[in-house]
């Protein structure tokens, strides 16, 4: 009521034809046309008009993704500009009365091992399963005279290292009580598949006794068990060597710098040729302590195969289904971007005279 | 085409629901198959199905 008391009709039909300039019926229909075919051929597909530009934004979005991922690690996120993030970091801990860690200790915490190349840590790769035979091979003649695997069952190597003939053939050379029988009486019986690897000692004490009072431990989780891994265990093998001038090391105790502490009561096992392959691989010292942690690594670690095949799976099969969400967002989003309001304001209802928002 | 397609597979709710369980078990097998050859080649004679011969006796 207000407005039109305002301004009068004249007033404004002059406005209205002033701000929106009046289109021939010509004009609008053109007009209307290019809105209307703008819009159809936009909702057509999601990334673009034609299945050629789709492909293009795809391209486009996969290149851009690799140049900035790239350029990120080796670029921008290098050692050089995040060491020094890293010692700003450790000031300002420092200034601000926080503890921080001290030097490493060589002789108390064992040398940092080096990282090997282990061929089956690539996120890709499986344990080489002649490896692991020839490392079960290793352990059986010469690590097992001392240390027990108490949580790997003879049937953990079956499709793994050996075929079932094989291994129900290795258990029945060894002897376990079992029992008792309808008299009551524990008897001997061959080795079954059910049946954990034998044991070198009855228990703990006899082994300590039997080993100048050091316990061997038990080799069935020892690479999940250590600090760097399979690389500790490799390294530990191979790394005695003649103490540095001023260490003693006790009697019976052997230098191993790998070793926390330095003294480790086993004595070096692995030498060239303790072991004789049957598949003609080199046997020395280092093929050996290769071989062997490899098989103690598939002991800590038997499901890593399964467990990285099912990840790239996964990860293959998130990505489709990414691929599929963005597709839907965008096709459900086209509407919306594609869509166009016009606003004209004081713009005149045709049939009633009223005062619409939009027209 | 399209028509058809919509008609045949996505109309009623029975033939939806049939063509997700079909999709579904037709996409299992090829998706696997598909990975298991792909991890197969890139381990190529590490698994112990690629050295079994060697001590298979019979
Ligand atoms: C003569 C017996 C003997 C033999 C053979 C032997 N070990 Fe040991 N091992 C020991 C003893 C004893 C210890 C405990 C040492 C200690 O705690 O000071 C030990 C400790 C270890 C440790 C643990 C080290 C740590 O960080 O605590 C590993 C790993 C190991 N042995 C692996 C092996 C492997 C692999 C073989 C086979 C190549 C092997 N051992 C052969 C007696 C032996």
């Amino acid at each position: 009521m207000m407005n039109r008391a305002v301004f009068g009709l004249g007033a404004r039909a002059a406005a209205t034809a002033a701000r929106a300039p009046v289109l021939s019926p010509a004009q609008a229909l053109r007009a209307q046309q290019r809105f209307a075919s703008s819009s159809s051929q936009s909702s057509q597909s999601a990334f673009g008009k034609t299945k050629g530009e789709a492909a293009l934004w795809f391209a486009k979005a996969a290149a851009a993704s690799a140049v900035v991922g790239v350029s990120l690690s080796t670029f921008v996120l290098t050692d050089e500009r995040l060491e020094p993030l890293a010692q700003g970091a450790a000031s300002l801990m420092a200034a601000a009365g926080m503890p921080t860690a001290h030097a490493f200790s060589t002789g108390d915490n064992g040398l940092h091992p080096p990282h090997w190349p282990w061929d089956y840590n690539k996120p890709w790769a499986t344990f080489d399963h002649a490896a692991l035979r020839r490392g079960y091979q290793v352990y059986r003649e010469v690590c097992a005279a001392c240390h027990s695997m108490d949580y790997i069952y003879w049937r953990n190597l079956v499709g793994v290292s050996h075929t079932e003939e094989e291994v129900k053939a290795m258990a029945a050379e060894y002897e376990y009580q079992d029992g008792p029988d309808e008299n009551g009486d524990m008897f001997m019986r061959p080795g079954k598949l059910s049946d954990p690897m034998p044991r070198p000692y009855v228990n703990d004490n006899a082994a300590r006794k039997a080993n100048g009072g050091a316990l061997p431990p038990d080799l069935s989780c020892i690479v999940r068990a250590r600090h760097g891994d399979a690389d500790y265990i490799f390294s530990l093998l191979l790394g005695y060597c003649e103490p540095p001038a001023g260490v003693t090391v006790r009697e019976g105790l052997h230098y191993n710098p790998y070793f926390p502490g330095g003294a480790i009561g086993m004595a070096r096992s692995l030498y060239d040729e303790v072991v004789e392959y049957e598949d003609g691989t080199p046997n020395n010292a280092s093929q050996l302590a290769k071989d062997v942690t490899q098989f103690l690594a598939w002991a800590s670690y038997p499901e890593q195969d399964q467990r990285k095949k099912f990840g790239f799976k996964t990860i293959g099969i998130t990505a489709m289904i990414l691929t599929l969400a963005i597709w839907w967002k965008r096709f459900k989003w086209s509407h919306v971007k594609s869509k166009k309001f016009v606003f004209q304001p004081n713009a005149v209802c045709a049939r009633c005279d009223c005062e619409p928002m939009y027209l | 085409m399209q028509k058809l397609v919509y008609n045949v597979f996505f109309r009623r709710s029975s033939s939806y629901l049939a063509t997700i369980f079909a999709t579904a078990f037709v996409a299992e097998i090829a998706i696997d198959g598909f990975s298991d050859r792909l991890w197969d080649a890139a381990n190529r004679g590490r698994q112990w199905k690629d050295i079994r011969e060697k001590y298979i006796s019979n």
